[in-house]
């Protein structure tokens, strides 16, 4: 059933997306930039450092992934852009076009590994929840809601209850109820590393078709290095605390992932890339 | 080719094996397997309840008539005996019974809205709730029996003071389920709603003060059963009507089938209570796995 859809999807978005978009469509301003940020996380009586003194600007509109071992200070990263905490050292600033935003901000989508639905409502409530606390009227959210659990596979199952869902399925409503809020700016940290590789690749596949039809600043953080390659602009490798590598990904958009995954060049990117990072792991930099 | 010629024999061996069901009629086939097993296993137990419930009291009676249980009908009374008197002095239970229903329901009342309402507040506002921290933690502490005679000296003999003494039991169990259950709420949830621009007020009634219903609901099962405990032993203590004078009274009296009926509506009413607030359980927590 998976793989008729991803077929149907192929034919009719590399038609519609050449037109629609331009395949790098960067204004001009930053999305996002970080300038020399350092970061404790204080504990009771000692503190560690999990960022030391990072530097990067993200470009508006520009995808990035984030990759690297874990504890490596990925998704201190995200929390930052997300405003769940402030750098202790150094400055971030976060836009949209070339409005600064105020942290936290509601124009910022953010979807973790973890589910996180609401036990006690039903999935399209889930889904909804986002819309609901826009204040978004009842018919329109719903109308939404829909339309997002029918994009990543859930038509049907409206009522059913997160904990009667198998993890998969969580996940994906999990990605409607962020798409749903239609989000100018996403956040994603491993938002598909506990699927099973066929629904993957499909929510992949789907995942870039939506935003290559609707373009807007991406920091994706993984532990996939394939999927980084096939997602993003650009590959932050990270080591420990610190940025190792800064990489243009050279594939055009837009992408027909199930293609990219086997091209030779393909290939060979992202086998350079995982040496990139065994480097950063043993502690090495660009 | 081959899926075919699997086609094929499946087919042609069909009419032979059952008739072919629908998708639809085999799902409710399995739904209705289901509930059928479910249902015989519950009618299981039930007949071994009421089997035990039954061996007790067949004991009790042959045991009192027997002469193993020693003058019986001063001290240990019989079922029998306790049908017989619930019949001949049901006009007098049935009044004192309704005194007691009332009382406990009230005080049951009372006592969770105000649980409820002072536990949201301390929930949303902790400075609050540590400000009144050691007042309500020595009034919590406090054997609530011994408030009934200041109840009796403020409201009089009157139904009033039963509801305070049930009140004072109920409030406590509840505002502190209250704030437990909200405090239990996973972190990451209210995290999620805030990502997803929830405001404060928002995540309190969206997300803390749903997540805290379980924890809640074990807080009303136990306030049902301290509300109709004051409302009895302030009875007890002094009152016009109710279930706790006709303890008193027919203890006194040295007749037991007297004190066992009224037990036994007691009983009886606390299962119904039990019975209404499980059922606005299974309403309420639906979403709840394997309940």
């Amino acid at each position: 059933m998976s793989s008729t859809t991803v077929q149907g999807n192929n034919g009719m978005t590399s038609e519609r997306i050449t037109n629609v978009v331009p395949p790098n469509p960067v204004s001009g301003h930053t999305g996002v930039r970080f300038s020399n940020v350092t970061h404790w996380f204080v504990g009771e009586s000692d503190a560690n450092l999990v960022l030391e003194n990072i530097s990067f600007e993200v470009p508006d509109g520009e995808f990035v992934a984030i990759v690297g071992a874990s504890g490596c200070g990925k998704t201190t990263i995200l929390n930052m852009i997300a405003g769940l905490y402030e750098p202790t050292e150094g400055t971030l600033e976060v836009s949209i076009g070339e409005k600064r935003l105020a942290l936290p901000s509601k124009r910022v989508g953010y979807m973790w590994a973890r589910d996180a639905l609401l036990p006690w409502r039903s999935l399209l409530r889930n889904v909804e929840f986002g819309l609901e606390l826009r204040k978004v009227p009842r018919s329109e959210r719903r109308a939404k809601a829909e339309k997002y659990l029918t994009m990543t596979g859930l038509a049907g199952n409206y009522r059913k209850f997160p904990a009667q869902l198998s993890h998969g399925m969580r996940q994906r409503a999990n990605l409607a109820r962020l798409l749903a809020i239609e989000p100018e700016f996403l956040l994603m940290d491993e938002p598909f590393s506990a699927l099973d590789a066929q629904t993957k690749a499909v929510l992949q596949q789907e995942f870039s078709r939506i935003w290559e039809a609707n373009v807007r600043t991406t920091v994706y953080v993984t532990h996939d290095l394939t999927e980084a390659c096939l997602l993003a602009d650009r590959v932050i490798v990270m080591g420990q605390g610190y940025l190792a590598y800064d990489l243009e990904v050279p594939f055009e958009r837009p992408r027909n992932l199930d293609e990219l995954r086997f091209a030779p060049d393909f290939q060979s990117f992202s086998h350079d890339l995982w040496l990139k990072l065994q480097h950063a792991k043993e502690g090495g930099r660009q | 080719m081959t899926t075919d010629a699997v086609t094929a024999t499946t087919s042609a061996d069909a009419p032979s094996a059952e008739p072919r069901l629908s998708h639809e009629q085999r799902m409710r086939n399995a739904i209705s397997a289901a509930r059928r097993r479910r249902r015989q296993r519950s009618l299981t137990v039930v007949t071994l309840q009421i089997l035990t419930v039954s061996l007790l009291l067949g004991l009790w009676e042959l045991f009192s008539r027997t002469g193993v249980l020693p003058n019986a009908n001063i001290f240990y009374g019989r079922p029998s005996g306790v049908g017989r008197f619930l019949w001949d002095n049901r006009s007098d239970l049935w009044m004192n019974t309704k005194s007691t229903l009332y009382a406990s329901v009230m005080g049951f009342s009372i006592g969770s809205v105000g649980g409820v309402v002072v536990g949201m507040i301390f929930a949303r506002w902790d400075l609050i709730r540590r400000a009144f921290d050691p007042l309500m933690t020595a009034l919590a502490s406090l054997p609530r029996i011994a408030l009934a005679p200041l109840f009796l000296l403020w409201f009089g003999i009157t139904d009033n003071a039963k509801i305070a003494v049930a009140v004072s039991g109920v409030f406590f169990v509840v505002l502190f389920n209250t704030v437990a259950g909200v405090r239990q709420v996973d972190r990451d949830l209210q995290t999620v709603a805030r990502l997803l621009g929830a405001k404060k007020g928002q995540i309190f009634f969206k997300v803390l003060l749903p997540g805290a219903v379980p924890v809640l609901f074990a807080g009303l099962r136990l306030a049902l059963i301290f509300s109709t405990l004051g409302v009895v032993a302030s009875e007890m203590i002094a009152a016009r009507h109710g279930l706790g004078t006709g303890v008193v009274r027919y203890g006194q009296n040295l007749e037991p089938n007297g004190v066992f009926a009224v037990l036994a509506i007691l009983a009886a009413m606390v299962a119904i209570f039990n019975v209404i607030l499980r059922f606005c359980e299974a309403r309420l927590l639906r979403w709840q796995p394997e309940r």
